[in-house]
């Protein structure tokens, strides 16, 4: 089917970003691979010092040397991703299905639900935290009806509440994921439907047995990026985290950060933590990725 | 089906009264004299609305001129991004390729690293080709694959569309290239506006690489601007909403324009 | 055939376009002589941290200075925002070799960068405040690291509505105290001023925001108590638990602060300046942010209460370095920029608009326009610096965490044992390197 010269074409299409992955990516992540063996205070070239494997022997639970605070982040990072990326999925997805419907002023109602996905993470936070305020905020007035004032919870200044918030949060963003199912959805034939319909089939199984394997390569998408920005979550906790109880809202991303940014700048640290999220990252996604190859339904299958 | 489509409308609108509550609330605080701002419970009626706020925001800083900064930036990233790495998806879903499982396992893994670690490197690169200072090291990545996100986004896409439609225009005698630009580009718009609108967004809302890169005041970009209202005493909390509103305006034009390629009625077939 | 060759054409124009916009920088990056012929001026950079406010403050300062100095031009590189983002910024530079010839410096939280600058020639005696220099002395080798410019001391702010409140509410005016008050004076006011306004059960006014975030100073250092004596963990002892027990009972005995779900996002500021809470600490930079509101022409400045060891506060002083390893004309014009920041004029400028003292002395006068600023300027006789330490953003952090923890959780442990607790705290271990 392929003529010859068509062969390699694929070099020339990818050549930019090639380009891109080598020097932008590679080469910085051999860096930072080398750097979370070392000490180093990030100021001067020539104050690295050697360390091996410390900072790794830090970050295994139950041993002397553990850093306990770096545990309690993995705990409250994959708590959160395991809570936040199902919910935020099964929102975008409903959102989706709901908007692709051929009815007028759709357009208007993808813009109200992409909103909250537009807004700087200054200003949603703000927002949220005004509005979950355990005593003046507008849920617990609207919650007070039906519950005793003793139950209601205590939102982020709850050691138990803080991750439900931010789970909330990020299902209140879910419009990033809506776009992708949107666009998808688009990809569905109507043809395809009318076919199903003929066959008698009533909605639910007509989304079963089209729109969901139709769409199967969005979905694969959204949950395998939805996954990595979970559990790299930093800008919320960054704004969130001095509310919280008990470091409730200490993530991952955020002890890196600190152990970057604030003295005494353990940058060699922080590269060994970026490593074991990328490890514990690899392990959620690659299984993910492998079943997806018999799961999913793609149109070129090579 | 008439009653199935009010149906939808009631669930919709619910959801987003819900969804636009927040706006609600920041509209009315972008509308407030600060000590009012942080007020509980607000006390404040229509009438004392402070307009002036608004016109505050733009005589207190050079803020059209960071929304001009930021559209430039944003434009020349996203042209970019979206070029590069629809080829470079296409390539990865559709093209012949030595070792595209080993790219492919780069795409995943460049997302997986965090972006913090990259700083330094970063830093160190740009300051050697003398990029320092300049809109370079915030729009030449862009052009340079423009992310892994939006790899992995077009790539999906890519591979569910049937490989039938690019074989017929082979036989009419098309190129490569005008496979990509004249079949697959045109039959992946919705996934063309997703990365355009999702790159924007990312582009405008950029805050550290322009607070590392760029130090001329009349350079920065609008997100840089919104953390000028934070003092030493405290956030000028009323101009922060009114600048972020206003912040929001483009986005919001740009997306209601986007989103028209997710219209049914305008889909050729 | 003619189209295929202007086709070619402008493929190699776009390409070559694409490359001078692309690499133009670099050559000049390396080669500063071939893109912008020489010229007689020397450009040098200077970067500060803050808000739009202090831009504005600093762009004035510059064109005075460049007025008074024709072949010379200063670029502002302004940094939006605090600390966190802006030593990042100064971390990337020092590691890349890129500082700028002069910085705004603050020794407290970026000590460690500090010590990357080229000393400064030190003033002639006693025109500098005296604080100010021995911020930027650093002891190991007795240079004068920056030169100070600008700093604040903490007072507190009174809020003369909530009094108005609390008056009404208990059907007696409730009297200010002298200047000369003591922290029990402190005490029966703040709970005077403590009130639940509309009888529903909920205090609705407090008496004071509790300061934890290095605030706390001047009430530890009034009990005669300190966090670190010669380089020593020195949070023991009596004085120390006088010092905490007071706060505690500030907290959770008189009830007189409020919790932090009782004001929401508030922040010491925004309670303050809602009426929320009716006494505050803060330093000067406060003033141009309540000035904007309709406290400004009656909020209230107190002294610092008078304790057991007598009346302290919190002085700090933002100041200029200069990047070490310049060559002599640059370093000369940033010579220049420095000495012309400590000059009357520009002092004057600093100290108009009332957001920090001006660290000449001379200009201080120009700062005291009015009794409220002018309490600033007397409250320097007492004012010290906090402790000079790497670390001390985590030890500070570690201190108002733990002190939350005993407010909030652990509410009935000794103010001894909480001392205790906190010594061996991870971080103060690491810190100070003594388990005790």
């Amino acid at each position: 089917m392929m003529s010859r010269s068509w062969r390699d074409t694929g070099w020339a299409f990818a050549l930019p970003w090639m380009i891109g992955m080598v020097t932008l990516t590679l080469v910085p992540m051999w860096m930072s691979w080398s750097l979370s063996l070392t000490r180093w205070d990030g100021l001067s070239l020539g104050g690295i010092e050697w360390v091996g494997l410390t900072h790794y022997r830090a970050l295994i639970p139950g041993a002397p040397s553990t850093d306990e605070r770096a545990i309690k982040a993995v705990t409250n990072t994959l708590v959160y991703t395991v809570l936040a990326v199902p919910l935020n999925l099964m929102a975008a997805m409903g959102l989706a299905l709901l908007l692709s419907q051929r009815l007028r002023g759709m357009a208007i109602f993808r813009t109200v639900f992409f909103l909250p996905y537009m807004l700087s993470s200054v200003a949603t936070v703000m927002m949220w935290s005004w509005l979950f305020n355990p005593k003046f905020g507008l849920v617990n007035r609207v919650l007070s009806v039906i519950v005793a004032p003793d139950a209601l919870p205590g939102w982020l200044y709850s050691e138990f509440w803080c991750k439900p918030t931010l789970v909330l949060m990020h299902v209140w963003l879910c419009g990033g994921p809506m776009l992708v199912f949107l666009a998808a959805l688009q990809r569905v034939s109507p043809s395809l439907y009318e076919a199903a319909a003929l066959d008698g089939a009533g909605r639910w199984r007509r989304f079963w047995h089209v729109t969901l394997p139709q769409v199967s390569p969005a979905i694969l998408f959204n949950l395998v990026i939805g996954l990595i920005f979970a559990m790299q979550t930093f800008d919320r906790a960054y704004l969130l985290y001095d509310r919280s109880q008990n470091h409730g809202l200490l993530f991952l991303m955020l002890h890196l950060y600190r152990s970057a940014f604030d003295a005494p700048h353990r940058i060699g640290y922080a590269s060994a933590m970026a490593w074991v999220l990328f490890a514990l990252i690899t392990l959620m996604v690659v299984p993910i990725l492998m079943m997806g190859r018999r799961v999913v339904f793609y149109a070129v299958r090579r | 089906m008439m009653r199935r489509s009010w149906i939808s409308y009631g669930v919709l609108t619910l959801l987003a009264m819900v969804s636009l509550t927040p706006f609600v609330w920041a509209f009315a605080t972008s509308l407030k004299p600060i000590e009012q701002a942080y007020e509980f419970p607000p006390t404040m009626t229509l009438e004392q609305a402070r307009w002036s706020n608004y016109t505050d925001v733009f005589d207190k800083l050079p803020f059209g001129q960071f929304m001009l900064n930021s559209t430039v930036i944003a434009l020349a990233a996203v042209t970019g991004a979206v070029l590069t790495s629809s080829m470079a998806g296409y390539a990865l879903a559709r093209l012949p390729l030595r070792g595209k499982r080993f790219w492919f396992a780069l795409l995943v893994a460049s997302l997986m690293l965090p972006s913090q670690v990259l700083l330094i490197p970063h830093f160190l690169m740009y300051e050697a080709l003398g990029w320092v200072g300049t809109y370079k090291p915030l729009i030449v990545p862009a052009w340079l694959g423009g992310g892994a996100f939006n790899v992995f986004l077009f790539r999906q896409y890519f591979r569910s569309i049937p490989m039938d439609v690019e074989e017929a225009a082979v036989l009419d005698g098309a190129t490569r290239w005008q496979c990509y630009r004249r079949v697959l580009m045109p039959m992946a718009r919705p996934a063309v506006v997703a990365a355009t609108v999702l790159s924007l967004l990312y582009h405008w809302q950029a805050f550290l690489n322009p607070l590392l890169y760029l130090s001329d005041f009349r350079k920065y970009p609008v997100s840089l601007g919104l953390r000028m209202y934070q003092t030493m005493a405290g956030t000028w909390v009323n101009l922060l909403m009114a600048a972020s509103l206003i912040a929001l305006v483009p986005m919001v034009v740009a997306f209601a324009c986007g989103f028209r390629a997710f219209d049914p009625r305008r889909r050729g077939h | 055939m003619i189209r295929r060759l202007a086709g070619i054409v402008g493929w190699g124009l776009a390409i070559a376009a694409a490359g001078w916009w692309l690499f133009a920088d670099t050559l000049a990056h390396y080669q500063p002589g071939l893109t912008r012929g020489s010229t007689d001026t020397t450009t040098i950079r200077f970067s500060h941290f803050g808000s739009y406010q202090d831009y504005a403050l600093w762009e004035g300062v510059i064109a005075a200075f460049e007025q008074e100095n024709p072949r010379v031009r200063v670029s502002q590189e302004y940094v939006p925002g605090w600390y966190g983002r802006y030593d990042t910024k100064i971390r990337q530079q020092i590691l890349s070799g890129t500082l700028p010839e002069v910085a705004l410096m603050q020794v407290a939280p970026f000590r460690g960068l500090v010590e990357h600058f080229a000393g400064v020639d030190r003033p002639i005696a006693g025109t500098i405040a005296l604080t100010g220099l021995e911020a930027f002395t650093f002891p190991e080798d007795g240079t004068l690291r920056g030169m100070p410019v600008s700093g604040g001391n903490l007072l507190i702010y009174l809020n003369p509505d909530c009094v108005e409140r609390a008056s009404a509410f208990h059907g007696r005016p409730i009297e200010l105290p002298s200047d000369d008050w003591t922290v029990e004076e402190f005490r029966q006011i703040a709970r005077a001023l403590t009130v639940d306004l509309d009888g529903d059960g909920q205090l609705d006014q407090f008496g004071f925001w509790l300061p934890r975030w290095l605030y706390y100073l001047p009430f530890i250092w009034s009990f005669g108590a300190d966090v670190m004596v010669d380089g020593e963990w020195a949070l023991t002892g009596s004085e120390a638990a006088a010092a905490f027990d007071f706060y505690r009972d500030l907290a959770v005995t008189h009830r007189v602060c409020p919790e932090p779900a009782d004001v929401a996002q508030l922040i010491q500021d925004t309670g303050f300046l809602t009426g929320k809470v009716a006494m505050c600490v803060n330093g000067p930079w406060f003033q141009p942010f309540l000035n904007e509101t309709s406290l400004k022409d009656r909020y209230i400045v107190m002294p610092m209460p008078r304790g057991p060891a007598g009346r302290r506060t919190r002085v700090t002083w933002d100041g200029l370095c200069i990047a070490d390893g310049l060559p002599y004309e640059r370093r000369d014009v940033a010579d220049r920029f420095v000495k012309f920041c400590v000059s009357e004029s520009a002092q004057r400028m600093i100290a108009e608009t009332g957001r920090a003292l001006p660290s000449l002395r001379s200009a201080l006068p120009a700062f005291a326009t009015d009794e409220r600023r002018g309490r600033f300027v007397e409250a320097l006789v007492y004012s010290r610096l906090q402790p000079m330490l790497p670390q001390f953003r985590n030890v500070d952090r570690t201190i108002h965490w733990q002190l939350y923890r005993w407010m909030h959780v652990d509410v009935d442990m000794s103010a001894d044992a909480f001392l205790d607790d906190l010594a061996r705290h991870d971080a103060i271990v690491e810190a100070f390197g003594v388990d005790r």
